[in-house]
């Protein structure tokens, strides 16, 4: 019996001398005219928009995050769910710790939350519908809340309203993408807000607060926003 | 060593197992001809302290902006938990909804929720009362602030969670493991399958023309299906409601309502997702003369259902065994300020 514990605490040291790990953070961020770091609120002139906008909510889902070399999954991160909030410093950093044997060259993530979770009840923490992203009168998460105002919006106080959601066949709005990294430590995520705005059809798109044809034309094209700064 | 702990084990899941079931079997206890349930409890299993107080938040109006509406407003133990008398809901501020609230009972098996199927689990279905400016006008986020400021629920939630504040998944948490023990399994039916009780002749010759005509759609033993039908009724002008194809925006899904439960019609009247009809006879008029031929009228239906004024007393005769008076009389379901 005695030796068997020996042999266990053996084993157990032997892992903890070889086995290093070391943090790696995902910091979600986005700039503005590449260069100011984008405040809620706050009215920026754009020069790809040439006009003024500002984004009073940002709040996204970053689920299943994967560390992948070349095309071999090495590691995922445990925790599935996290609520990305523009307006809590704390959540935009995602830390999680690897081994530093485990070097990975690209991530992978879910923007939005897949449907098995969907349609599983209630859960808590980032998915705890006090958070606000999940529809009351049609049950489902919100994958994506992107509010705020410019004057190239020809609406009702010039609003635009961006809820993108939906987990139901034909309006499945989870996007996965894939980011090439060159280092393992502090990885910073921006969201080309310049590139989303110029890049959209605001006459057609600025109002979207259900799961439709328009929910995920406008998901699909928040995905393609990402990119990481080297 | 190693065999004593194993013994202590053993003990221990034995205890457990039998603190689970012994729980299961006083709150939980179905028939055997029941199917297996669908809510998850095994992940999420019955306690019963969160029982208890999703039965006080049940019965309490501090869900509504207001403080003037609780669930069982719209949602009551002697109508088996639905509305008798009021077609449409009511909401704070007198307002009238747009749907006839639905009786509450046997919800385990039911896999979505509203009579358009927009809720698609039992955990979330509060929020939709809770948030409609019709009915509670308020919100999950203002419920669990006020439930953290009150003098006494933080000290129940912890009793319950074991955490230590009060989250938005409690609260729904907790109103699930309530309404999951309403189950009616006590009717003259129920008596009958197990071998207590025998029909009537009129009884039998009713069940008889049920199976014949009502079964595809109201299936025994719960005498619903999660499922989604065009029972042919007329548009309500005023209201619009074209029921699922709402949610899922199908042409072929226009004026499909989800097909209710049988049970305990006695006390749940009136009928249809809009509460129309008044009586079961005039239920049992509409599937027989009455029904708007269309393309997505339920298949059982489309050939005619024709009753003869004898079967349809027959008919009404069993349906009228599905009553569960021990249900609607259980004392365990009602206000804990008033039967604590």
């Amino acid at each position: 019996m005695k030796k068997h514990i020996c042999l266990f605490i053996l084993i157990i040291s032997a892992f903890n001398l070889s086995a290093q790990v070391s943090t790696v953070s995902l910091n979600f961020n986005s700039l503005v005219n590449n260069k100011d770091t984008l405040e809620l609120e706050k009215r920026y002139y754009f020069k790809s928009i040439q006009d003024s906008l500002q984004v009073d909510v940002l709040k996204f889902y970053i689920t299943n995050i994967k560390f992948i070399k070349d095309e071999t999954i090495l590691a995922s991160v445990h925790k599935k769910h996290f609520l990305i909030n523009f307006e809590d410093v704390l959540s935009k950093r995602i830390k999680t710790q690897i081994s530093d044997t485990l070097k990975f060259n690209k991530i992978r993530f879910n923007i939005g939350i897949d449907s098995i979770t969907n349609v599983s009840g209630v859960y808590g923490q980032d998915l705890d519908p006090t958070n606000g992203m999940y529809w009351t009168w049609n049950s489902g998460y919100i994958n994506c809340k992107l509010e705020g105002s410019s004057n190239k919006f020809k609406t009702r106080k010039n609003r635009y309203a961006f809820h993108l959601g939906g987990y139901m066949s034909p309006f499945i709005s989870m996007q996965t993408i894939t980011l090439e990294v060159t280092q393992n430590k502090e990885i910073e995520i921006l969201i080309n807000i310049d590139d989303f705005f110029s890049n959209l059809d605001v006459t057609k798109y600025h109002t979207i607060l259900s799961p439709n044809r328009k929910a995920i034309v406008v998901s699909k094209h928040f995905s393609t926003v990402f990119y990481v700064e080297e | 060593m190693i065999k004593k702990i194993k013994v202590i084990i053993i003990i221990i899941m034995t205890f457990c197992c039998v603190g689970f079931s012994y729980l299961s079997l006083e709150v939980f206890e179905y028939p055997s001809y029941f199917p297996k349930p669908i809510y998850d409890l095994i992940d999420k299993p019955l306690s019963k302290q969160k029982i208890e107080l999703g039965k006080k938040i049940f019965y309490d109006p501090i869900l509504s902006a207001d403080n003037s509406v609780s669930c069982a407003s719209c949602h009551s133990s002697y109508n088996a938990f639905a509305h008798t008398d009021h077609d449409l809901s009511h909401g704070i501020n007198d307002q009238i909804g747009t749907r006839n609230a639905p009786p509450l009972f046997n919800l385990a098996w039911q896999s979505s929720f509203m009579w358009d199927g927009a809720i698609n689990h039992l955990d979330f279905q509060p929020l939709a009362p809770i948030s409609s400016p019709l009915e509670m006008g308020s919100n999950i986020g203002s419920v669990v602030n006020k439930l953290n400021q009150h003098p006494n629920y933080p000290k129940l939630f912890y009793e319950a969670f074991k955490d230590t504040v009060i989250t938005g998944e409690q609260v729904l948490i907790a109103l699930s493991q309530f309404q999951i023990t309403l189950l009616s399994v006590n009717s003259k039916y129920d008596a009958v399958r197990q071998g207590f009780d025998v029909f009537s002749e009129q009884e039998k010759k009713g069940y008889h023309l049920f199976l014949e005509h009502c079964n595809s759609c109201h299936k025994e033993p719960l005498f619903f299906e999660n499922k989604y039908e065009n029972n042919g009724l007329k548009v309500d002008t005023f209201l619009n409601d074209f029921g699922r194809w709402n949610i899922t925006k199908v042409s072929r899904d226009s004026l499909k309502f989800k097909t209710p439960s049988l049970r305990n019609l006695s006390y749940t009247k009136p009928y249809m997702h809009d509460g129309r009809f008044n009586t079961l006879n005039k239920v049992l008029n509409h599937y027989s003369n009455e029904v708007v031929l269309n393309n997505n009228l339920a298949p059982s239906l489309k050939k005619g259902i024709s009753l003869s004024a004898e079967d349809k007393v027959d008919l009404i005769a069993f349906l009228l065994t599905l009553n569960d008076q021990k249900f609607i009389l259980n004392k365990k379901h009602k206000n804990p300020n008033i039967y604590p």
